[in-house]
């Protein structure tokens, strides 16, 4: 009798105490996959998370029957992102999961009315979100973003970050900024720039050129286009490969670059106005020519090196121009620099840096480029 | 005494030890350290201070080491009373037996608040708390001797793990980040080394399974391999923590290493949730450190009640192990409850014992035979 008990006493307890708190069957869950901030009226966050549509996902593997959409896209407006993310329980049949949660686009307008760091907080402190999901900022509107397709990818979101990740190939891409990396620029106060992106067709988007923040008060100051995130690749050093054109006597030569490798060092003699020396070494190829001239000949290859230098010089010129008398805010991680190799002029002048006395916008940029051209191609000329 | 193989002995050689201290040493700390490091210092400097803190444990490490190697085969207690008086002893062992007691409180409430946080979202601490527990109570019903194995076991599948989190985020390390060196004023090292040594607590436990140690003569270097594996662990992620992350983020994130395990991205897709992997064996590591110092805290009630019956003991504390765990209500008690533990730790664990070994020099006390 007594073994009899016993035995009933641990099942019981078996039975009471094996389970899950914490379940949630797969099939509950909506998987979101990217999420977007606009601004919303009187100061409030429009929140749109796009969710996977798992089983429509699986069909266009097997293609033998049409899936229905592979995505859906839901918007909420609240004050909070948390507020508007649980406020999508309402309309919607699952409840979000952004554990795989991938990019996350900030509208133009939000990101210039406040702090940055606000609207992303939740996507910082929430313990279900990655640090890996990629920051982009849309021009224009960001929802819309979501609804871009390709008949190559199943999901707008994968199409969006695909896109985003070539820099390898595109000079004017800036490089992939994820939210862990917006999180220490904004606990740093130092400016930065993330990738920008833009509709650019009806159901195609356009990843190239930045938006710049400053480190200050963490608001987006504007935008840099190709040839200026190009200049600002040039100078951060962030740039592996991708082309550049270049006029040789009124014909187009494409200059191929296969490895840039970039040196910076400053001069800190006058602490107030620090100077940066630059190097940028390029490497190459030559992609394309239109000259009549055979580039094997060793004058013409010499023009065409001197001439991609002067482009690559020209192009750092601008941005740094824009960075420093429009945007005042150092984007090419100086600030940085002198923190890390010049810590006692840095303790002088942080709190002037790019903001206060602006001492950024005083200081002098040098590039000086150095290109080398190895191939020049199969063929000496083409016609 | 013959063995019928190579384990049918109570006894624990060099391995043993080593496992064990290390095991005991990397705890509930190896998340928190970095983030209260790098807020007390400058830039990446904080190593120095764990290389301080480090030296400071290994220190006090090797004087209780000497003193348990002067009596060969005893627990704390025996060593107190020969060298003070019987009640002197007793006060010494159960304020001992109080820190230990104290100590596993604060790990299973750590290991539940943790785990409540990155993963289970709605199941209310007590419930995580409890079954960890009850987990603890199954653990030292059992012989000591076999807790003390269990630590060969866990402790390469832990190395492995964590080895695997910093192998796989090298890619997202930069050099960079780590300067500019040394721009920390020397006594805001002292202050963050106070930090890491008491991360270094729990090889006090030494001081009772030198009951069971074989070769008194080795346990010098396995004592010293034990601590060192800590210091090198604490060391390599503290710098790749700083390294991937920057130093005011790992100051602004309560725990980095479990954000480094959530960041890793394994090519494959297969293990893209990694930090899964890396929680259950980090809960693995948090059973041996808890149920080794519930071990220690049984020892030492026994060696002063040696009437008393572990099973009854077990009972007695398990509630009140429960009770003292859902004391703090949040994270700020918990740290506050940390600290206190830790200072008592130090005085009772380390001081102490350190008293009694210089005591036993000055009066050349060998033990009794």
């Amino acid at each position: 009798m007594r073994k009899w008990l016993r035995t009933c006493g641990m099942a019981v307890l078996v039975a009471l105490a094996a389970g899950c708190w914490d379940r949630t069957e797969i099939e509950e869950r909506g998987f979101v996959v990217g999420s977007s901030l606009d601004a919303g009226d009187d100061g409030k966050v429009m929140l749109t998370f796009q969710f996977a549509n798992p089983s429509a996902l699986h069909s266009t593997d097997s293609a033998s029957k049409p899936g229905g959409k592979t995505y859906s896209n839901l918007s909420v407006t609240a004050n909070t992102v948390f507020k508007a993310a649980r406020q999508m329980s309402n309309v919607f049949s699952r409840s979000p999961y952004l554990e795989h949660n991938r990019i996350i686009l900030i509208s133009e307008s939000l990101a210039r009315r406040g702090d940055l760091g606000d609207v992303l907080d939740v996507f910082f402190r929430d313990s279900e979100t990655r640090r890996a999901a990629k920051v982009m900022i849309a021009e224009g509107e960001a929802r819309q973003l979501l609804e871009a397709t390709t008949p190559v990818e199943a999901l707008p979101v994968r199409y969006i970050e695909k896109t985003s990740e070539n820099p390898d190939k595109s000079e004017s891409i800036s490089p992939p900024t994820n939210i862990g990396n917006v999180h220490a620029f904004l606990l740093q106060d130092t400016s930065f720039a993330v990738p920008k992106i833009a509709l650019a067709a009806e159901n195609a988007v356009a990843t190239s050129g930045a938006a710049v923040f400053n480190g200050h008060d963490h608001r987006l100051r504007g935008f840099l286009n190709e040839a200026e995130t190009t200049g600002r690749n040039f100078i951060l050093g962030s740039l592996n490969a991708g082309a550049l054109e270049i006029k040789l006597n009124d014909a187009f030569v494409v200059f191929e670059m296969k490895h840039v490798a970039r040196t910076l060092e400053a001069d800190v003699s006058d602490p107030r106005r620090p100077v940066f020396h630059v190097s940028v070494k390029a490497d190459g190829n030559i992609g394309e020519s239109h000259l009549n001239a055979s580039l094997l000949n060793k004058a013409v290859l010499a023009e065409a090196e001197k001439k991609i230098e002067e482009k690559i010089e020209s192009l750092t010129r601008i941005v740094a121009e824009k960075a420093q008398k429009e945007y005042r805010s150092d984007i090419f991680e100086f600030g940085k620099h002198l923190y890390r190799e010049h810590y006692g002029v840095w303790q002088q002048i942080k709190d002037d840096w790019d903001s206060g006395e602006n001492l950024f916008s005083g200081c002098t940029i040098r590039v000086e480029a150095k290109v080398r051209l190895h191939v020049v191609g199969s063929i000496q000329k083409a016609e | 005494m013959t063995k019928s193989f190579e384990y049918a002995d109570r006894e624990i050689g060099s391995k043993e030890v080593s496992y064990a201290v290390s095991n005991v040493v990397i705890g509930l700390g190896i998340l928190t350290l970095p983030a209260s490091i790098v807020v007390a210092t400058n830039s990446s400097d904080g190593w120095v201070s764990i290389l301080l803190g480090g030296l400071i444990a290994i220190g006090f490490a090797w004087m209780l080491t000497r003193l348990a190697v002067r009596f060969p085969k005893q627990s704390y207690r025996d060593i107190a009373a020969s060298l003070t008086n019987r009640p002197t002893a007793n006060v010494l062992t159960l304020s001992f037996a109080f820190y230990t007691f104290l100590y596993v409180s604060y790990e299973v409430r750590g290991v539940s608040s943790i785990s409540k946080l990155y993963l289970f979202d709605r199941t209310p601490v007590e419930a995580i708390c409890f079954v960890f527990l009850l987990v603890l109570v199954y653990g030292v019903s059992g012989p000591s001797i076999s807790l003390l194995r269990l630590n060969l076991l866990f402790f390469p599948i832990i190395l492995l793990i964590l080895t695997a989190v910093l192998a796989l985020s090298a890619g997202d390390f930069d050099y960079e980040r780590l300067k500019p060196f040394f721009v920390t004023p020397f006594p805001k090292l002292l202050i963050a080394a106070k930090e890491t040594a008491f991360s270094f607590l729990g090889f006090e436990i030494l001081l009772f399974y030198n009951l069971f140690v074989n070769r008194p003569k080795k346990l010098g270097k396995a004592v010293f391999i034990g601590m060192l594996m800590p210091t090198l662990v604490y060391l390599l992620v503290f710098l790749f923590v700083v390294g991937v992350f920057s130093t005011e983020v790992v100051a602004n994130t309560l725990f980095p290493l479990a954000e480094l395990a959530k960041q890793v991205e394994v090519p494959g897709g297969f293990f893209e949730r990694f930090e899964s992997v890396f929680f259950a064996v980090w809960v693995m590591s948090l059973y041996c450190t808890a149920v080794m110092a519930f071990d220690v805290t049984l020892i030492a009630l026994q060696s002063v009640f040696p009437k008393a019956s572990r099973m009854s003991l077990i009972f007695l504390l398990t509630p009140f192990v429960f009770l003292v765990a859902m004391q703090p209500t949040n994270l700020q008690e918990v740290r506050l409850f940390s600290e206190w533990i830790s200072y008592l730790g130090i005085i009772v664990a380390w001081v102490f014992p350190a008293f009694l070994l210089i005591a036993a020099k000055a009066r050349r006390v060998k033990p009794d035979a």
